[in-house]
């Protein structure tokens, strides 16, 4: 099998620690305007509409949004735009109307102090463990490591923990403050390095008359002949998103509702056409090297369109992807660590200054377990992934009808939902996911079930009640 | 009308229109996509950085 062949001159390692230096002065520089644990963890709830678009669509955007869609327009053909992207974009607009808004009224910073409040402290403990398992980004890691070692010949080890030691140093400057403004240049990079790729690929491939002539007529249909139930999975896994620490804590950031779902609208216009072009390049990724396994195809038909320094700055244009998600989930987990765990378990009394040094200590200590069981662990590596998918099956019911149940409310409902979609998840997995179907599709329905005979057990919550301060 | 659904209604066509185009360029082979695409949206990418940046120097003058 032919493999990637790379000129990786001296000047591209000068686009990579251009770029690697330039995030970290901005991270630092950044911190200079953080002057309490608002600023730290929330960015003072101020962040602007072009701020939140920015970050919300870099955060998104991880390897596996970049690599996953060319890889499956390099096998399937158009239908990875139209039966993975149009449904799962367009199912996220009441995200937008409703759920971004709503998240930004409530007072709380983070998920599972959301379900402390409307439920009991034990869901909100079981929610934090799930998502700082969530936030590792070990799949992340995992990737930047295979892709700096094609490219670069070094150990995936090396390139892993050097770029988790940048994203750690820059996010723990300023919180959420450098993460933001970080992602708002890496949004830049991201977007114009990666779509500026298009039109020469575009132009060597001979466009759409080039590609029918080499590629089956199978990939021109719009469904691909995926199967329904295929279809269905698809449009499904597109919800993942309704769970996400990450963009709950951007719309909570925001300076106002309005800016939250704005703003989240304008991502899904942005999305749907990086998606377009990234569902070009993987066609025309296919056409040049279709000896090539997917991702392969597309790193090498990237880097052989581009001239030294260039091909460096496209590689950063790929780190930003990867960083941007990682740093944002570095934060959540962090985050969650400190005020979900630590604080109401054995520090109530916290105060500014403890809160975000123990914030940037929980960064390094996830950035470096990450590197430890992406590269070293990867036995353990699995179930951490495994349990990171756990959050969003369990999560799910339980946070949305938090925010818009308006009939009888218990915590008993809160609770079995949860349970009910973790145990179902655990259960189908076992079994070996029967009918082919993913636990996640069956979990949610099943939490949804739980959740309405729950509510009918106990005392109902009262949704006004203000929290409990224990430090009065 | 309320002004805000109104700006609601019309993102929501806007997403719904792209989608429309998008699916069929794609499937009608429409080339010039690949020509005219990446550089709308590297010009809007570009101009939210820009704004962004600006926000963030307003607010922390």
């Amino acid at each position: 099998m032919q493999d990637v062949v790379v000129n990786w001159t001296g000047l591209d390692w000068l686009a990579i620690f251009m770029y690697l230096s330039i995030m970290i002065l901005v991270g630092w520089y950044v911190s200079r305007k953080v002057r309490n644990s608002e600023d730290y963890l929330m960015a003072g709830r101020a962040l602007s509409y072009p701020m939140v678009v920015a970050t919300v669509a870099a955060t998104w955007y991880g390897s596996g949004a970049v690599f996953g869609t060319a890889e499956l327009a390099f096998n399937a053909g158009i239908a990875a735009f139209v039966v993975w992207c149009v449904p799962a974009h367009l199912g996220r607009i009441p995200l937008a109307l409703w759920v971004a808004p709503r998240v930004r009224g409530v007072k709380e910073n983070t998920i599972p102090a959301l379900l402390g409040r409307l439920y009991a402290r034990p869901v909100a403990f079981l929610g934090a463990v799930l998502i700082v398992c969530y936030s590792s980004r070990l799949m992340d890691i995992v990737s930047v490591g295979i892709m700096g070692n094609t490219v670069t010949g070094l150990p995936n080890w090396i390139i892993g923990a050097v770029i988790v030691g940048v994203v750690i140093c820059y996010s723990m400057f300023g919180g959420l403050w450098s993460v933001v403004m970080t992602d708002v240049l890496q949004f830049f990079l991201m977007t114009s390095l990666t779509l500026l790729l298009l039109p020469g690929v575009w132009s060597s491939v001979g466009g759409f008359e080039g590609l029918r002539a080499a590629l089956p007529a199978g990939h021109f249909s719009p469904t691909g002949g995926l199967p329904v139930s295929q279809l269905l999975v698809f449009f499904l896994l597109g919800f993942q998103v309704y769970a996400d620490p990450a963009a709950y804590q951007r719309f909570g950031a925001s300076n106002s509702a309005k800016t939250a779902k704005r703003a989240y609208l304008t991502c899904l216009l942005i999305w749907m056409a990086f998606d377009t072009v990234m569902t070009m390049l993987g066609l025309g990724a296919r056409a040049l090297y279709p000896e090539l396994q997917g991702s392969k195809a597309f790193l090498t038909m990237a880097i052989n369109a581009m001239p030294p320094f260039l091909t460096g700055l496209w590689i950063c244009s790929i780190l930003a992807v990867i960083m941007s998600t990682m740093s944002s989930f570095f934060l959540v987990g962090a985050t969650t660590l400190t005020c979900d765990l630590i604080k109401p378990l054995f520090r109530p009394c916290m105060t500014d200054r403890e809160q975000i040094r123990l914030t940037r200590f929980f960064m390094v200590c996830i950035g470096f377990c990450g590197c430890l069981l992406a590269f070293q662990f990867s036995a353990v590596l699995d179930a951490v992934i495994f349990l990171g998918g756990l959050y969003l099956a369990s999560a799910f019911v339980p946070v949305l009808g938090g925010l818009f149940w308006r009939w009888r409310f218990t915590v008993a409902g809160g609770f079995l939902s949860m349970l009910g979609g973790m145990g179902t998840t655990l259960v189908w997995q076992f079994l070996g996911n029967p009918f082919g179907l993913k636990p996640m599709l069956v979990a949610l329905p099943v939490s949804f079930i739980l959740f309405l005979p729950g509510n009918m057990i106990g005392k109902p919550i009262d949704r006004n009640a203000e929290p409990v301060n224990e430090c009065e | 009308m309320d002004q805000s659904l109104s700006t609601d209604i019309k993102f929501v066509v806007a997403i719904i229109l792209e989608a429309v185009v998008l699916v069929w360029g794609l499937v009608g082979g429409v080339s010039l996509l690949g020509y005219i695409l990446p550089v709308l949206v590297a010009i809007v990418c570009t101009t939210i950085t820009v704004l962004g940046i600006r926000d963030f120097f307003r607010q922390h003058r």
